[in-house]
């Protein structure tokens, strides 16, 4: 028998392995898409974050104008030399736009604010920078051994550039550049106040013997400690001793040398300046006077040895300016032999400056200072006060001002 | 009468077996291609990952830096020990003429949570004794909060051993895998190496390094 | 047709030739004669020799080599895709090595004295690990830095160098004059320039600011 097959069949299932094959190459495609785009991405956070970076360093380039503007400028306006450009019209650094404003802190401090933009990056960074004090009295009072603020005894500031202490002060001070200092401790005893900083010496600390001990600015320790030079005495050859009894003497104008001058029963001593005047010994009893006149120019008292103003003596200084009137003491009270008598007792608004490196002062209530205080140590008898006169921090007669860094960071966007 | 319909179509054994052998080796090679494939993709994926974090992490850790000042910065942080751990405060600007500081804060390595220093993996991630950098800001007050920046931290730097001896000859023995080091007293320059495990358990890491000059 | 007579002489109908019928796997069996016809039904098409090899289905060599090219060219593609994947992800770890450097030597230069600077950078160059210098490159090193210097060696304010902001007072006076000003500069213009042979081929990277002294 034959066999005939005749086969009418189907189509088998064709391409199933190109199904298989075009799926794990879609899955792997996907997969390569993805990685793709991440990449992509962290490429363009690259970029952005190398955007942020030359933003920062055109501000900073910008703050580097700035600075050299505000240093040798020619404008009389220290604003107006920090100023580079504006908002509305701003520099280009290669491809980046830049502007630097400038504000006034005060006490010559100045904040420049960089703001430089790319593309979509922007960066603001603030440069705080002030004059360099080049003035030696840089504190309201320092003690080279220490200082002592007894109870309620007060330290603040005022400029005398922008006029009285009267019309600068608010309610409970002036200004608060009242810096205190020391090469070692400073002890704050109940309700003292001082409107500035309270800064120790590199190894000494703030010391709160009595509650309520306020500082207005910071208490960290100096970085380094602050030279005390000796008084350079000038050599004036002296015109012997003076008793001032009912009567008046006047000194200066120009160098005067006395080994002693008692002023008694009502005197006075006049000083006119400009004047420098030596006394080996002077002794200012109650009810006498020592009258500063600076119209004419400074007047500087050097005293070597007792120097004393007894209660209800009078001292008066005809100025508004501390630098005119000057008292250099190389009076020793403390590790002199013999020790001296450095007292300062009397009644007095005293606008001007107390140099004794080698004496220990005490500021009495009834002597009110405007000006500066340093020597080898002090202490601030209760309700004593001293109105540190900023102006004081720079020389204006030295040459053109230099200016530092004081901080750097970075601020807000506007 | 011998007939048959239809035509006598088919393959032979040995076509079969030609096909058969063809379509093995074009699959094969296929499945193969496509499975490294994947793993490479993988891999380059992990490897960015790891870079991106890094360029994430050290730009935050150059901001945080920057704005602070060497006189504030502690520890000393030079050679040859370097430091994992660095405290520092940021310039808030200035009062009365002077730089006014802010809180005291913190960069420093610590161990993953559920991490021991014993030379094993702990919690079974595939990573042994690994870190992350943690950021803490208020250091040491009250109110002190940590924030982590990164994790996946190498215990040491790559290259280096805890051994005494400076590995990698970068200057500084045994250094973590997140450290500092003070350049010359006017520069800090950070590294960080991250680590992670990709498909076929192999250990990737990537090194980053910043240097920069805290402007305060 | 008239049939022979079969086993045991019946004959059996002649069945005509009768068209296919559309249908699934019904077998139409019938016996003529000696002859036994065994038909599956199939689609309808014209009668005629059956395509050969379709009786049978599955794969013919060609269509196998032919899917095999087919699916190569596309592998070829994917392949080309991930080679790319890899070069942009070693581009931007390479990008990011360049910035880094770029940072640190910027920040090298801030932080050293504002008066050494030009000593001690004029003309350097320097390398970073991880790129590679161009062929052309002609001191072979990476990393350039670029201060206002003539080809005389001269500090000049009136150098027409955009990149670094030039031509520009250097002094402050509030002048751009041709003279040297080596000695009295009070501001200080630089580039610092990375340029590398990596994956994506030759790259350049740089940055530029200005230097100044800001503390006495």
């Amino acid at each position: 028998m034959d066999l005939l097959i005749d086969r009418c069949t189907p189509r088998t299932r064709k391409g199933s392995a190109i199904v298989m094959v075009t799926v794990v190459l879609t899955v792997l495609v996907l997969l390569l898409v993805a990685i793709l785009r991440f990449l992509g991405s962290a490429h363009g956070e690259q970029i952005h974050r190398s955007d942020g970076l030359l933003t920062l360093y055109v501000a900073e380039a910008g703050l580097a104008q700035s600075f050299l503007g505000l240093e040798r400028g020619q404008d009389p306006d220290p604003l107006e030399r920090a100023r580079i450009g504006s908002p509305d019209d701003p520099l280009t650094y290669r491809d980046a736009s830049y502007w630097v404003e400038p504000e006034d802190l005060g006490r010559r401090v100045y904040a420049l604010r960089a703001t430089a933009t790319d593309r979509a990056a922007r960066e603001r960074i603030e440069l705080v920078v002030r004059e360099i004090p080049d003035g030696f009295f840089r504190y309201a009072v320092f003690g080279d051994l220490g200082v002592s603020f007894r109870p309620s005894s007060f330290v603040d500031s005022y400029d005398s550039s922008l006029g009285s202490y009267e019309s600068q002060y608010e309610g409970t001070h002036a200004g608060d550049g009242g810096n205190c200092g020391s090469n070692n401790d400073i002890v704050l005893e109940t309700n003292c106040e001082i409107y500035g900083n309270a800064n120790p010496g590199p190894d000494g600390e703030v010391i709160h013997s009595g509650p309520n001990g306020f500082v207005s600015g910071n208490t960290d320790p100096a970085n380094e400690l602050v030279p005390l030079p000796a008084v350079q005495i000038p050599s004036i050859p002296s015109s012997g001793v003076a008793n001032v009894k009912k009567k008046t003497l006047v000194l200066g104008p120009g160098d005067v040398h006395y080994s002693r001058i008692e002023v008694s029963s009502g005197g006075t001593v006049e000083i006119r300046g400009p004047a420098r005047v030596v006394v080996d010994d002077f002794l200012l009893r109650s009810n006498t006077s020592l009258v500063m006149k600076t119209v004419g120019g400074p007047v500087e008292i050097y005293g070597t040895g007792n120097f004393v103003m007894d209660a209800n003596s009078t001292l008066v200084t005809h100025t508004s300016r501390p630098h005119d009137a000057a008292i250099y003491l190389s009076s020793d009270n403390i590790d002199g032999h013999p020790k001296a008598t450095v007292t300062f007792n009397a009644n007095s608004e005293y606008t001007g400056l107390i140099y004794a490196p080698n004496a220990n002062i005490a500021i009495r209530p009834g002597f009110e200072i405007y000006g500066s205080v340093m020597a080898g140590q002090v202490e601030l008898v209760t309700n004593s006060e001293i109105h540190y006169d900023v102006s004081l921090l720079f020389d204006d007669d030295d040459g053109p001002p230099e200016y530092e860094q004081v901080s750097w960071r970075p601020v807000a966007l506007q | 009468m011998k007939r048959i319909t239809g035509s006598r179509s088919g393959l032979t054994l040995v076509e079969v077996m030609l096909a058969c052998a063809l379509l093995t080796v074009a699959l094969g090679s296929l499945t193969l291609l496509g499975t490294r494939s994947a793993d490479a993709l993988g891999t380059a994926g992990i490897q960015g990952e790891l870079d991106a974090r890094l360029r994430r992490t050290m730009a935050r850790i150059g901001d945080e830096l920057l704005s602070s000042g060497l006189g504030v910065v502690t520890p000393a942080a030079t050679k040859p020990a370097g430091s994992d751990t660095l405290t520092y405060r940021k310039s808030e600007g200035a009062v009365n003429g002077a730089i006014h500081w802010g809180a005291t804060q913190r960069l420093e390595f610590e161990y993953e949570q559920g991490e021991l220093d014993d030379g094993l993996d702990n919690n079974g991630n595939g990573l042994v004794d690994e870190g992350v950098v943690s950021w803490t800001v208020n250091a040491g007050q009250p109110g002190e909060l940590p924030v982590i920046l990164c994790h996946d931290v190498r215990e040491y730097a790559a290259g280096e051993t805890p051994n005494n001896v400076d590995d990698n000859g970068n200057g500084l023995v045994d250094e973590r895998g997140f450290s500092f080091e003070r350049i010359d007293g006017t520069t800090l320059r950070a590294r960080l190496t991250l680590e992670r495990l990709d498909s076929r358990r192999r250990l990737l890491s990537r090194t980053l390094e910043t240097t920069l000059q805290p402007r305060n | 047709m008239e049939s022979e007579g079969g086993p045991a002489g019946r004959a059996f109908p002649e069945t005509p030739a009768a068209a296919p019928v559309a249908g699934v796997g019904v077998a139409d069996v019938q016996a003529r004669g000696t002859e036994v016809v065994i038909r599956r039904l199939q689609p309808a098409r014209a009668r005629g020799p059956r395509p050969h090899g379709s009786a049978k289905g599955g794969w013919t060599l060609l269509e196998l080599v032919i899917s095999t090219v087919i699916l190569l060219i596309v592998l070829l593609g994917f392949s080309y895709g991930l080679v790319s994947t890899t070069s942009l992800e070693r581009a931007v770890r390479e990008q990011g090595l360049a910035r880094e450097a770029l940072r640190g030597q910027i920040e090298l230069l801030r932080a050293t004295t504002f008066e050494d600077v030009l000593q001690r950078f004029e003309g350097a160059s320097f390398d970073v690990p991880g790129l590679a210098a161009r062929p052309d490159d002609a001191d072979g090193h990476v990393g350039t830095v670029v201060f206002p210097i003539s080809e005389d060696g001269e500090l000049l304010e009136d150098l027409d160098l955009p990149a670094l902001g030039m031509p520009r007072d250097l002094t402050g006076e509030g002048d751009v004059d041709d003279l040297d000003h080596h000695a009295d500069y009070h501001i200080l213009p630089v580039l610092v320039r990375i340029e590398w042979r990596g994956s994506a081929g030759d790259s350049v990277l740089e940055m530029s600011t200005m230097l100044k002294r800001m503390r006495p």
